[in-house]
């Protein structure tokens, strides 16, 4: 096949819905109750340089992804360990996404409906837009933001008589310390993830645009899912949305607009599976191009089912129940997950700078 | 249930392994087959509701001696 | 495989999968459940566990007729979930708990503790949030549901509707389940619940809501009549509608004052080493009737009578709350939440012993009643003999 190349709007499309992907309906990590919203906005900010440091990578090597990266800097057999470690991180992540999404389904929506019934439908359809091609998860995504979007817009202002603008108060009630830990629990779940398009880098039209898809689609989301906690935050009250699983069902299900519309908490579920659709689907992308990377085969096309097969499957067993994914989720994967979202980008980012400026020195001195 | 799943896979494999193995790609045609063969397993542990060991256990533990 | 024959194999695969897919894993139909209208808790002296009645919606009774049908049920167990799903073996189909309206939870079972009872209708995915609670006045609560043999309607739906309707009268809170368990968990807020009793006039009985049950905790300790209530509701920011009665110079009730408006705000203060909270009510009326016959100038002018609402208002609004601190030193008023938002220091100071603290709270009361209109007529109906 051919390169496949989609353009910036269609990628920042693929980002923002990545971020808010899970975060939409599972909230974010609400230890400094009602100062959260202060934590999200230090997370973005944080954000920022290490999106930052990825476009940078994308200027050093052009046209290449990040597992090209890694063999290129570190090596074939360093490079290749690397490689392995990026395709469990993204496999893991993809089960963990869909897991997410079967236990609320299965909590929520559809109890009696085994786990896996649902999460193999979504599998089965993100299989299948793999498949097709990058051009066609990028279409999708382009057209499932609007909609998530509009969607989003209605039920926030739908929920504006429902305001408490008393659970904003007091200021900073736990003080500093909560909110940094919250920070960095943010910064990895959802902010951060976005290094697993690095893998996905190939697709970028032009030299330079990394910088403006990453920036603008980590910003656009920052703000969505700022607006999206602050409402759960405004309706429920610290103290209720710390105890529940899915704190935006069921701020959504207080809406009650003159005894007509109420109860439309099942079809605002149906944008997290948006976001979750191309979540999933990037993240089955890259590591079946981490796969043709490492194997050297001829196009990742040839993996993409049985991967896809796999991530269903992993999910299903990955937790015994819904209290080990809340554990993992909020407290083990801050940890678990900075190596590769910080460290092993910026160990690259730093020796791709060095051999960089080698090869200009030799050149000078050549010349 | 493991039946099906058995049947489900033939048909599987008949489509993606074989049909790479016509189209000449040697390599991915051995890749895909390793990775049939783990997911078939897996399918199969689940259908015969076997317990497989959570991968995220021994990193749960790992992290919880860091701190 | 090209051409038409793989066409048709796909167009064969979408249309077994969209039958199959589509819909849901399994289905029930209306006439297998029972769907629950409302819920009266119990507690059951005779095994020492709850006593359930649960009023359902009968869907049985045919087109004919113009009423919904209706059946009560009662059984008793040792958890709620327990007892509901043993209704099963009674009524012999699932109970249905979407649509409920009303919990009523009788007196005892108040004081004993509620959160027991609580726990599962707001953990359980069936049941919704949104109901209304009571506590019954009566022996028990039961009593109440079992009005509907008398009246031959569903008691549920007629107190939602009352529910609905309350912000008119304003003697009692409206108070929803997800509420409840917000003021339980709330530090510096108390629960308070609107009370049922039944009152039979002319041989008829009837429902009445009037008044609260004070909460401490999840205990009930204590309750507030219809008239106390009003000025809690004052006290708490939360009166949409309902009437004030004014006396005449002499003493006599003469005036009736429309609430359209009012707006509470209370400020923690410190004075002198204390804590003091203020107060400040402001009320918009429309003075909607006049029982006698005086002109409105001079003593009786609108003037006076305003200043005579609000000096009414403002002692009576001190007396309720001095009458819960020292009784039941409850703050079911939110006073410890407004220290919070606005003092938050000193609020970690006191938080621990803040019903000591709350008991021995200086408040201030200032009320102003502002009469805006005096509806349709201008001046009094004159005798012209």
């Amino acid at each position: 096949m051919g390169k496949e190349i989609i353009p910036a709007g269609q990628s920042i499309s693929i980002v923002i819905l990545f971020i808010i992907g899970s975060s939409l309906f599972m909230g974010t990590s609400g230890e400094s109750g009602n100062s959260s919203w202060i934590a999200l906005i230090l997370a973005v900010l944080l954000t920022l340089p290490l999106m930052l440091i990825y476009a940078r990578l994308h200027v050093l090597f052009p046209g290449k992804n990040l597992y090209d990266m890694l063999i290129a800097v570190f090596g074939g057999f360093i490079g290749r360990l690397f490689c392995c470690l990026y395709i469990w991180y993204t496999l893991h992540l993809g089960s963990l996404v869909l897991r997410n999404y079967g236990e609320f389904s299965k909590t929520v929506a559809l109890t009696s409906t085994p786990m896996l019934a649902p999460m193999l439908i979504v599998g089965l359809l993100c299989i299948w837009a793999v498949n097709a091609g990058m051009e066609v998860v990028g279409r999708s995504a382009k057209f499932l933001l609007l909609f998530t979007l509009a969607v989003i817009v209605v039920v926030q202002l739908l929920s504006i008589p429902k305001f408490e603008y008393q659970h904003l108060q007091p200021l900073l009630d736990s003080g500093w310390g909560p909110v940094f830990q919250d920070m960095a629990g943010t910064f990895t779940f959802p902010f951060a993830e976005i290094v697993v398009f690095l893998g996905a880098f190939t697709v970028l039209p032009r030299k330079g645009s990394a910088v403006r898809v990453l920036i603008s689609g980590v910003v656009i989301a920052g703000v969505i899912i700022i607006g999206v906690s602050v409402r759960n935050l405004l309706v429920l009250g610290p103290e209720i949305l710390s105890s529940l699983y899915f704190p935006s069902y069921v701020a959504v299900s207080r809406i009650n607009i003159g005894d007509f519309l109420t109860r439309i908490e099942g079809s605002s579920a149906i944008i997290f599976v948006t976001s979750l659709f191309i979540k999933v689907s990037l993240c089955l992308y890259v590591a079946c191009q981490g796969i043709a990377r490492v194997f050297k085969l001829e196009s990742y096309r040839s993996v993409v089912l049985q991967t896809g097969l796999i991530m269903v499957c992993m999910a299903d067993f990955i937790y015994k129940d819904i209290t080990q994914m809340q554990y993992f989720a909020y407290h083990i994967y801050k940890i678990y997950a900075l190596p590769f979202q910080v460290f092993i980008p910026l160990l690259l980012w730093i020796t791709a700078e060095i051999m960089a400026h080698r090869s200009t020195g030799r050149e000078e001195d050549v010349q | 249930m493991p039946i099906v799943v058995v049947l489900i896979y033939v048909f599987i494999v008949w489509l993606d392994a074989y049909g790479l193995l016509k189209q000449g790609k040697k390599r991915d045609f051995y890749m895909c087959s390793v990775l049939c063969l783990i997911s078939f397993s897996l399918a199969f542990s689940l259908a015969m509701h076997w317990q497989i060991p959570s991968p995220s256990a021994p990193i749960v533990r790992f992290i919880q001696q860091l701190f | 495989m090209k051409g038409p024959a793989s066409r048709l194999l796909a167009v064969l695969l979408a249309v077994c999968m969209l039958v199959s897919l589509s819909g849901c894993w399994n289905y029930s139909e209306i006439d297998d459940m029972s769907i629950v209208a409302g819920v009266a808790l119990d507690t059951n002296k005779a095994d020492n566990n709850i006593q359930m009645t649960v009023e359902m919606v009968d869907t049985q009774g045919g087109l004919q007729d113009n009423e919904t049908g209706f059946k009560i049920l009662s059984l008793s167990g040792d958890t709620i979930f327990n007892i509901a799903r043993s209704m099963i073996s009674i009524t012999g189909r699932k109970l249905f708990w979407s649509h409920a309206k009303v919990i009523i939870i009788s007196e005892e079972l108040a004081r004993e503790g509620l959160i027991k009872v609580i726990d599962w209708y707001s953990r359980d995915t069936e049941t919704r949030a949104d109901v209304f609670i009571f506590i019954s006045g009566e022996q028990n609560a039961r009593q109440v549901l079992d009005l509907n043999s008398t009246k031959k309607t569903i008691i549920s739906f007629e107190l939602a509707q009352m529910m609905r309707d309350e912000k008119f009268t304003g003697t009692a809170p409206v108070v929803e389940i997800w509420d409840f368990i917000d003021k339980l968990e709330t530090p510096g807020k108390n629960a308070i619940a609107p009370l049922i009793n039944i009152s039979e006039v002319n041989g008829q009985k009837n429902e009445r809501v009037a008044g609260a049950a004070v909460f401490v905790g999840d205990r009930m300790v204590g309750k507030l009549d219809g008239k106390e209530t009003q000025f809690t509701l004052f006290a708490k920011n939360d009166i949409k509608g309902g009437v004030l009665t004014v006396d005449n110079e002499r003493g006599i009730p003469t005036y009736s004052l429309e609430i359209l408006s009012s707006r509470t705000k209370v400020k923690p203060v410190w004075t002198g080493g204390k804590l003091q909270l203020q107060v400040s009510t402001l009320t918009h009326t429309g003075l909607d009737e006049v029982m006698s016959t005086v002109d409105l100038n001079g003593k009786e002018s609108i003037q006076a009578i305003e200043e005579r609402a609000s000096a009414d208002l403002q002692e009576q609004i001190l007396a309720v709350i001095r009458k819960v601190q020292r009784e039941y030193q409850a703050d079911i008023f939110g006073f410890g939440k407004a220290v919070h938002d606005d003092m938050p220091q000193i609020w970690h100071g006191i938080e621990k012993r803040w019903p000591q603290e709350f008991k021995e709270l200086d408040i201030k009361v200032t009320s102003k009643v502002v009469i805006q209109s005096t509806a349709k007529s201008s001046r009094t109906i004159k005798l012209g003999d």
